[in-house]
Order: structure tokens, then sequence, then C-alpha cells
């Protein structure tokens, strides 16, 4: 299906700097009126064949540039319950990028051309988010060590602690995505997002984005939360254990319980760059901003601006050694 | 390009600020050495007295053009003599006056006699200045030591401790036998040294040409190792960002003393060493002051 404006029939997207319903067209907001058809087969608008991916639930024409969703990848058993619409525009997200480039001393010069931004899109990345409450008892001995010195002897002393802890955390949404396209490392390097912008799922917020629903069930993902909830409650322990010289660690009992489960879709810039072969593919978090990716290194760019730094260097050092022979 | 004089901003503010340094010090010691107006017209122009011939006629110049430089930037006399004669008999007769001499003090005689009678310094006679006598026979010494004697009078005299005159001296010693030019270069340029900033001309840290090019190339992989890191974007989350209340609720905390043990160790110390002695100072034949010290090669 496809969201038509009802003044001038073009396509109406969302727009994150409006946080409305725009259509480009006429320049009207909230002027959208769902038309369906066309199913994934062909475009809802021009009928031209729409190049599909298995799981992917909202894209663009080829053909007439029309963002269309495919409603039975959002509906039913594949409704989402939450959506965090996008926040970051493109041009903003242009300039994350951006920022990122200008510090990146070797990145090639093609890196952000205009003809490969233009193929950015913003996507709604599926996630699973967890509720844990975890249970944690540790116990073990932990040694203080104080030294002082009085006239001339040394004296150390050693203070021995039997140490007891019982702790009890409860985890709200922890995300894990849930597409096989997206990398685990850098979705998990893109949180974190902030909840407060959650919203109950409405479709209209992915037009004029592309999207996934999920490729896997939210059982399959299940461990990869689990971890997470764990760690980070290793982590919360070892923080209320401090002052301690050492730590041996004599009982630890954990249980992780998860109590429910949210279905999100989450914003995600997706730019793919393209160096000698090779796809490098940067991904800005489409609420907070946040770069992540592989910067792709030009070898003459290397070679060139360290050999400039050696010949800096070098000039740099005579001249020290010119001030050091008139001081 | 733009990026270019971007990233390499750091070097070239840094060469700029250098360059600018360079030129304020260069400016400031000019300046300095201009502010020193010669008293003394008694005194002959000589400066380089080779009675040994152990310099030839070229370096005898050179020498006399460095000394001429040197006296007007620093405002002291530096004189040079090189002897080839027993000094013995000469200086004997100066003990009723001095008290008993050793074989290396009679060069000082001599030394501070040749200083007086030719009324050297720079501001007025018998004034600032210094003179090194180098003779190179060994007839007086029952070692077989050819003696040398640095004798200082006006500002050289208080400015130079024994260490400063024994460092002059020994970088004479050092070299005198293989290069006599070059080690009575290095007096002059010691005098200097000393006399314009504390430091003799040895102590100034020279960088080697070869450390430019190592720290150099050891900045230039630093840089290309500290650029070549690839991956944009770190961790962001903490421990407790998905906690609910971003807190973990604690039923037990408990820290129990359990003993203590004490442990002592015996400090050794050692007893601090002492303190550094003074320049030797004395009157000479002539009535002046003079300070001074000497050695041999």
């Amino acid at each position: 299906m496809i969201y038509k404006c009802h003044n001038c029939g073009g396509n109406v997207v969302y727009d994150p700097q409006r946080k409305k319903m725009y259509c480009a067209h006429c320049e009207g907001t909230d002027s959208e009126e769902p038309v369906s058809g066309g199913g994934a087969a062909q475009c809802a608008s021009c009928g031209a064949p729409l190049q599909i991916k298995p799981f992917q639930s909202a894209g663009k024409c080829e053909h007439c540039g029309c963002y269309q969703i495919f409603e039975e990848r959002v509906s039913g058993q594949f409704t989402p319950h939450l959506i965090l619409p996008f926040v970051v525009s493109r041009q903003e997200a242009e300039q994350k990028l951006n920022t990122e480039f200008s510090w990146r001393t070797f990145a090639p010069a093609s890196f952000l051309s205009r003809a490969t931004l233009q193929k950015m899109e913003g996507m709604y990345v599926p996630f699973f988010m967890y509720d844990y409450h975890v249970h944690y008892d540790w116990s073990g001995k932990g040694t203080k060590v104080r030294a002082w010195t009085s006239g001339d002897t040394e004296y150390t002393e050693t203070s021995y602690y039997h140490i007891n802890r019982s702790m009890e955390v409860d985890f709200t949404r922890i995300p894990v995505d849930a597409s096989n396209q997206m990398d685990d490392k850098k979705m998990d390097l893109i949180e974190p997002y902030d909840y407060w912008a959650l919203e109950q799922f409405q479709m209209k917020y992915m037009s004029g984005f592309f999207g996934e629903m999920y490729n896997q069930g939210s059982e399959q993902l299940e461990p990869r939360a689990h971890k997470k909830a764990e760690r980070d409650t290793e982590e919360l322990m070892m923080q209320s254990i401090v002052g301690y010289s050492t730590l041996a660690n004599e009982y630890r009992n954990m249980n992780v319980n998860q109590k429910t489960v949210d279905y999100a879709l989450m914003p995600v810039w997706v730019y793919e760059y393209a160096y000698r072969g090779e796809t490098y593919t940067f991904y800005v978090n489409g609420q907070t901003g946040k770069v992540i990716g592989e910067m792709p290194v030009s070898k003459p760019k290397m070679i060139g601006y360290s050999a400039s730094v050696f010949g800096f260097m070098m000039v740099i050092g005579q001249l020290v050694r010119m001030i050091m022979e008139v001081v | 390009m733009k990026k270019y004089i971007k990233s390499m901003a750091f070097f070239l503010i840094a060469i700029a600020v250098l360059l600018i340094i360079y030129f304020v010090i260069r400016g400031m010691k000019g300046v300095v050495g201009e502010d020193y107006v010669r008293g003394n017209s008694t005194a002959p122009a000589q400066r380089v007295y080779d009675y040994a011939d152990v310099l030839t006629g070229s370096e005898e110049e050179k020498l006399e053009k460095l000394i001429a430089k040197r006296e007007a930037q620093i405002g002291c006399d530096i004189v040079l003599v090189i002897l080839n004669e027993p000094l013995a008999s000469y200086a004997k007769a100066y003990e009723d006056v001095l008290g008993s001499l050793s074989e290396s003090e009679y060069v000082m005689v001599y030394a501070d006699n040749f200083y007086d009678e030719y009324a050297f310094g720079y501001n007025k006679p018998h004034g600032d200045g210094c003179v090194l006598v180098d003779n190179w026979d060994r007839s007086d010494s029952v070692y077989g030591y050819a003696y040398n004697w640095l004798s200082t009078s006006g500002r050289v005299e208080s400015r130079f401790s024994t260490s400063m005159i024994n460092h002059v001296i020994d970088d004479v010693n050092d070299r005198v036998n293989d290069d006599p030019y070059e080690a009575y270069k290095s007096y002059v340029n010691n005098i200097y040294s000393y006399m314009s900033s504390g430091k003799s001309a040895s102590d100034r840290v020279v960088i080697p040409f070869y450390a430019i090019i190592i720290i150099s190339a050891v900045v230039a992989v630093i840089y290309l190792i500290g650029n070549l890191t690839k991956n944009v974007g770190t961790r962001t989350t903490a421990s407790n960002t998905y906690v609910n209340g971003g807190k973990a609720k604690m039923t037990v905390m408990t820290d129990q003393f359990i003993r203590r043990s004490t442990t002592k160790r015996h400090i050794q110390r050692s007893s601090g060493g002492g303190g550094g002695g003074g320049g030797g100072h004395h009157t000479s034949a002539g009535g002046h002051s003079h300070g001074g010290g000497g050695g041999h090669h």
C-alpha cells in the first residue's frame, strides 16, 4: 500500500523535522490517504514490478520513487507493538557522517560524494526487547592493604573481610535486532535509544523509509538478550564491591527470569559506500545520530599524509636544534 | 587541499611558533652583545701568543677572529699563550712572595703575571678577562707532564667556579695533543658559553641529526597508526542502561571484618653526600686578584 495526498495525489511521507506526514509535491501536511493495492509484487502507484527482499516490509519503487508499505508484513502476527519514529532527518544524518569523515584523515575523498549519499536510506530495523528479573547472590573474601612508615620501619597491614551480596535487578527492554542482514555487533553499538520516544505502532511512520519484519522468532533470539542481562548484572555486582585490593569469589548464583518481550521497529539510517571492490556500511542512529561503521583507508592519502608528518617533524627538529644553539 | 591543511595545522603552527622564537632569541642576543663597551686602551690588541709554534699562521688568524667576536659578545678579554720552555727557575723567584710552589703551579705564576703585565681586561686595565697558558715543555715535571693554567680576573673570576675551570681545562687537554687548534677553540667557546649562559659549550645539548630522523620517523608512524583505526563508534551503554530505575536493589550487602595482620620491615637509609667546594682565589705577585686552575697533558 501507499500513502497518497488527498489534495494532489503525491506520495505522502513521514517528515522527522516537521514530525508530521508531509507531501513534498504540494507541501501539504497530514494529507495522507492510504491506498492499498499491488502487494509485494508491484508498485501501488505506477504498477511497476518491485524487487523485494525476503523480509522487507517497506521500500521504494525504483521506477516512480514512491514509498510502499507491505501491510501483510506489519499485520497479524507480524504487527509490531512499538515504533520509534525517525527523529534524525536525511540532512542531519548526512551531517553526522560528514563530521565523522572530517577527522578521518585517511578516508578516501569520495567517501561522501553526492551520488552515493543519495542512495542512503532510512530503515526501520526489527528489534525484540526483553524484560528480565535477575536475582544474584555473591559471596567471597576480600583484603584491604594499608601501608605506612614510622621512623625507619615500614608497616603493612592486611585486613580480611567476608563479603556477602544479594541483588535484585529489573531489566526493561534489552534490545536485540531481529534482522539477519544487520551486523549484530554494529546493532549493539548503535544503542542506546531513548525509549521515551517509543510509540504504539502506526503504519504511517513507515512511509518514506525502508523496513523489515523480524527474521527470527523472539525465542530464537532470546539468548543474546539473556547474555546482555548476565553481563550487566555481573558489572553491577562488581560495582557494589569496592575498596578491596584483592577479591576471591567463593559462591555465586544468578537466576535470570524472562518476563515479557516486545516487538519494536527502530530507526537507522543505512549508508553503503563502495571502495575498491568492497562495501563499507555505515549506520546512523535515527534518533540520537550516533554513527557506527568501518571507515575505508585510502593508501595514497595514508602514505602522503604520513610522509608530510615526517617532513614537518624534520623541519621542527631542525628548528629546535637551531634554537638550542642560539640560547 | 583544505583537509590537508586542517590535518597538518598542528605542525604548521609549531613551525611558525619555533621560527618566531628563533628570531626573537637571536634578536635579543644580538642586542645584549652590543651593550659592552671596551674601556681599556692600554692592553695590546693581540690575543694569541704562540711562542711554541704549535698553530699555523692561518689558525692563529682564525682564533684571533673568533676571540674578537666572542669578546664583544661577553665583554671579557680572552687571551691564549702557548709556551714551550721550562718555568721552574722563573717561578721560584716569586716563592718569597707567593710561598712554596709545586711543579703544576709554575705556569700559574706565569699566567697571572702575563695578564697583569699586559694589563688585559675588557672594561679597564686589570679588568674582566682570562688567560690560558699552555706550556708544552715537560722538563719541569718529574712525571713528564705538560702543564697549563687558566687564570681568571674580574667578572670571569667571580663567575667561574672550580668545576667550571676544570671543565674548560679538561676540554682543552682532551684534544690538545691531537688537534691543538680545536682544543684552543673549545677554550674560547667554553669561556663564551659559561659567561653568556652559565653552560659550557659541551654541556649544550646538541641534538644529533640522526636523532631528528628517528624522532620524526617515530612520530610519523604513531600518526599513521593513530589514524588507521577504522572502527567508528564505541559502546555507549552502561551496565545500568536497561535497569529499571537505573539501580540494582541490594537485599544483602555486608562486608564482615574477619582479622587483621601487620608486617614490619626495616628501611635501610643511606647517609647523604657532602657539598661542593669553591674556586681557589689568590693574589698574584703583581698584587691583583686572580682565580684559576690548571691541568696537564
